[in-house]
């Protein structure tokens, strides 16, 4: 047993001191963009959306529970069947029907995105906020390098050569994407890191 | 590509979201700003500090959302004597005073005070500052001594000895007042 413990779990007992709301909102701005990188759904958004049908859902949930597994091995093996099958389901239609018109059947409005249920397949947004999105009138992307910062990360060996210096740099490449039609503005952030090796002379 | 990109980030900014910095800053951001306090000459300096090392890390590698607050640590403590190098050392010594005036700043004032809290929190003040800053990380910080010592660019052994050297001081500091809570526990 720890001899401290007791003192360990007394001092845990002392909070230290929150950073202020000022101090907050001032790491707000400094991080700009970069702090948007990475965000979450809300949880009341989340609850508001199961919490629709309160009575239903007690009794709902644990039949899908203990049903999830079979349901998704059946749906996998059917979206399968349907996979393999299509190309000959095509060969027996396509005579039936005008070269032309068989065209447009086989390509659907908007197969990349709408599936045969009607869902869209980014999560929160409807399949008809989905379709209005306007694909048109998107400027060319401008491209940005934001040097973030440079590390020297001191002398390395390098086998059968003379040994080196080591630089990182770390780079943000930022896309802005920019529709005047609807005045959207779209930022996107990559980070990058480059290792630059610059040669040293023994004497 | 250059559709789809701008469409998913449509979406995303469509969704109410919150961005994650802020519940991670929400967890970590009270024990960073202790250790800062501790490595810097005023508060005014330390949140200065946990600006820079915060947003340093978040730019590198909060796009994946989660960053180990250890990286967060070391990055102050860097920053700490980058800046301690390049001030007068009068000033420092002014500032230290200051910083002394200011140690009941580094807890939560709305806790309940009382005699033996005040007594344990002096002799943490009290403590060498190179114990101090162990004890911080780990009682704190909840850093194991591996972190510690890679934090403070120590060895293992080091960490896990200030460590001790810290805890053995303050109970010998007020004993007499440790004695309580194991009496409560025993009935």
């Amino acid at each position: 047993m720890n001899e401290f413990e007791e003192l360990e779990k007394e001092l845990r007992s002392f909070p230290p001191a929150k950073p202020s709301e000022a101090f907050e909102s001032r790491l707000e701005k400094a991080l700009g963009e970069s702090g948007n990188l990475a965000v979450r759904r809300l949880p009341e958004l989340e609850e508001e959306a199961t919490s629709r049908l309160p009575a239903e859902r007690g009794k709902v949930v644990p039949f899908l529970r203990a049903f999830t597994f079979p349901i998704s091995a059946v749906a996998a093996l059917v979206a399968l069947a349907l996979y393999v099958a299509y190309p000959v389901f095509q060969k027996k239609t396509t005579p039936a029907v005008s070269p032309s018109l068989a065209s447009e059947q086989s390509l659907p409005a908007k197969p990349e995105f709408v599936d045969e249920e009607g869902l869209s397949p980014l999560h929160g947004v409807s399949a008809a906020e989905f379709a209005a999105m306007s694909e048109s009138g998107w400027s060319d992307p401008q491209v940005k390098e934001i040097l973030v910062d440079v590390s020297d990360e001191g002398i390395i060996d390098r086998p059968g050569s003379s040994p080196a210096r080591q630089y990182r740099y770390r780079y943000l490449d930022e896309t802005i994407w920019r529709n005047p039609e609807t005045n959207t503005l779209m930022r996107s952030s990559v980070p990058r890191q480059e290792v630059v090796l610059i040669g040293l002379e023994l004497y | 590509m250059s559709l789809t990109l701008p469409k998913i980030l449509l979406s995303i900014n469509a969704m109410h979201t919150e961005p994650i910095w802020k519940s991670w800053f929400a967890r970590h951001g009270a024990k960073l700003l202790m250790f800062a306090r501790q490595q810097a000459r005023n508060s005014a300096d330390a949140e200065d500090l946990l600006q820079e090392a915060f947003v340093r890390m978040w730019r590198l590698y909060g796009h994946t959302g989660e960053v180990p607050p250890g990286l967060v640590y070391r990055a102050i403590r860097r920053l700490a004597i980058d800046w301690a190098r390049s001030l007068d050392r009068r000033v420092i010594r002014e500032d230290n005073v200051a910083a002394d005036m200011e140690k009941n700043a580094w807890f939560d004032r709305s806790m309940e005070r009382n005699e033996r809290r005040d007594a344990l929190l002096e002799a943490v003040h009290l403590l060498p500052s190179e114990q101090k800053e162990v004890l911080t990380l780990k009682i704190w910080g909840e850093q194991t001594f591996d972190e510690i010592a890679k934090t403070l660019g120590i060895s293992l052994n080091t960490a896990a000895s200030r460590y001790r050297y810290a805890m053995s001081k303050l109970k010998k500091s007020v004993p007499e007042l440790l004695s309580e809570p194991r009496g409560e526990d025993s009935k």
